[in-house]
């Protein structure tokens, strides 16, 4: 049962970095490949006051307004830069707070890491967290449908497609984009949080270019903006390396072989899914 | 007594070394259409670049509707009345012809985003859309990708869209680019319909003469950056220096 509930439970995290990756990358054309940060943000923040020994709820607070402040900073540099520099600054954050908490042993552990962090959720046990994270992700998706179909939601869409042509019809798209960083990193940072209840043990390994890789992939199959689409991605891609724990493979290259599989896999289900799909629209 | 819709005095656009616009002052009345002509490169766009705010302007003063518009960005003059037409057509082709009609209309009314959730917003809008396409022979394509209509259809979209938005100055960059002879004229008669009816003012960059000296009560010749003639059509038609401008000595 710990299998199938911490399954379950990466699928709710999932889904809550996915919708970061879905309102920046998929449908807002946003280069914003710093999801890592807002996810250390949140579970760095949630890990560390909690073994200060502060109540799990204020942790919790904590994590997710430090993810956050680190989507305010990544808005405040959005709002003054081009998309592709934003993309370098956002993927040189992640190497600066990478060596920042591989760096300061006295408040992340450093390498080692952070034993023992309390499970968040009622009961802390996993189940009650994945009943919990499932209220969650459900909230959240369910938000993301109705702002996809509000003003805001077509706002971002047009913003991915003819900035230009959005803000002549009066729509601030620096405000638009720097909004939906805000929400990004916050849904990131929520999911940070969960993590590290469910795995209790936080080093820099956590998240970093793989999560990365992860919510990218899932924010280019899944651009059209349809949530349920995005959901169910988000079940292929967190299940897709599943199978691989049942082959009978060899320990030793188990680790190294997973990771390459897993990469050819993603690559073929990007190549598949995407494939000259703009040409058999428009030609 | 007409009032001043666009203001411009002494503009000067600079790009790198290049003196884009030079000394350039004009005033548009009210529910006015004014043309502007001139050789590729000679700044046309570029004028319409620095009214509507994609361009810094380096000295001179842009008033709009009597506000001076000089320190806005784009997306503040466009709520002070600019309404924009671009020379690719600023449709977003990936959203359905209908998405693309309800972002004017949400615009114009200026709706609280949660009210775009409601019963109450789908059914006024359906209105809304219904009438904007028929009037451009759209509607059958509602529910299509703005990104499948043609040209022309594009350019008719996008009038249909700057109609519904409140903006009462239009400048419209080459309207006619890529568009069929046939729908050259819906386009013309949309253009005239939203001055005539609707009281628009417009200003219409182009480079088919012939459909701008139709429509335009005033015609202003741009060369190297610099206003070079200004006058009734008919007046511009006549005058030698275009034809050397277009021709050649």
């Amino acid at each position: 049962m710990g299998y199938l509930f911490t399954t379950i439970i990466r699928v709710w995290e999932m889904t809550l970095q996915s919708i970061g990756g879905h309102l920046t990358i998929g449908l807002g054309g946003i280069l914003f490949l710093g999801a890592p940060v807002a996810l250390w943000g949140g579970a760095y923040g949630y890990a560390i006051a909690a073994k200060a020994g502060i109540s799990l709820g204020t942790s919790f607070a904590i994590g997710v307004a430090l993810a956050a402040c680190a989507g305010a900073i990544f808005a405040f540099f959005y709002a003054r830069m081009s998309n592709d520099s934003f993309a370098v600054i956002t993927l040189a954050s992640v190497l600066a707070v990478d060596a920042l908490i591989r760096s300061w042993d006295s408040v992340t552990g450093g390498v080692l890491g952070i034993a023992g962090v309390p499970r968040f959720g009622f009961g802390q046990t996993l189940k009650n967290l994945a009943i919990f994270e499932m209220y969650i992700a459900g909230l959240a998706l369910g938000l993301e449908a109705i702002f996809i179909h509000s003003s805001w939601g077509r706002s971002l869409r047009a913003l991915k497609e003819n900035k230009i042509a959005l803000i002549s019809m009066g729509t601030s798209a620096k405000f638009i984009g720097q909004m939906v960083l805000l929400f990004a990193s916050i849904f990131i940072g929520l999911s940070g949080v969960f993590a590290i209840s469910r795995v209790q043990f936080l080093d820099p390994t956590f998240g970093g270019m793989v999560l990365l890789v992860q919510i990218l992939t899932i924010a280019i199959i899944s651009s059209a903006p349809k949530t349920l689409r995005l959901f169910a991605v988000t079940v292929i891609i967190v299940l897709l390396p599943e199978f691989l724990r049942f082959l009978n493979l060899p320990v030793s290259i188990l680790g190294y072989l997973r990771s390459l599989i897993y990469s050819l896999l993603l690559i073929i289900l990007i190549f598949y899914t995407l494939g000259n799909t703009y040409i058999k629209r428009y030609v | 007594m007409f009032r001043s819709v666009l203001s411009l005095e002494n503009l000067h656009v600079q790009i790198g070394q290049r003196m884009i616009l030079q000394d350039i002052s004009l005033e548009v009345k009210s529910g006015e259409m004014i043309g502007i002509i001139g050789p590729n490169g000679c700044g046309k766009t570029t004028l319409l670049n620095a009214i509507s705010g994609f361009l810094p302007v380096d000295t001179g003063t842009i008033s709009i509707n009597g506000q001076d518009a000089m320190n806005l960005p784009a997306h503040k003059r466009a709520a002070l009345g600019v309404a924009r037409g671009f020379q690719h057509a600023g449709i977003f082709r990936e959203m359905t012809v209908e998405e693309n009609i309800i972002m004017a209309v949400e615009r114009a009314q200026n709706f609280p985003w949660w009210w775009t959730m409601s019963s109450a917003f789908r059914k006024k809008m359906s209105g809304a859309v219904e009438s904007a396409l028929e009037e451009v022979n759209l509607a059958s394509h509602k529910k299509s990708l703005a990104g499948v209509l043609s040209g022309g259809e594009l350019r008719l979209l996008e009038l249909a869209r700057l109609k519904i938005m409140h903006g009462n100055l239009l400048l419209l960059d080459e309207p006619t680019a890529g568009v069929a002879p046939v729908l050259k004229d819906a386009l013309g008669k949309m253009i005239k319909k939203l001055s005539k009816e609707h009281g628009r003012t417009v200003v219409i960059v182009e480079h088919d003469l012939q459909f701008l000296f139709n429509l335009a009560e005033r015609i202003v010749v741009l060369v190297d950056g610099q206003k070079y003639i200004e006058g009734a059509p008919e007046d511009v038609r006549r005058d030698e220096r275009l034809q050397k401008i277009y021709f050649g000595e």
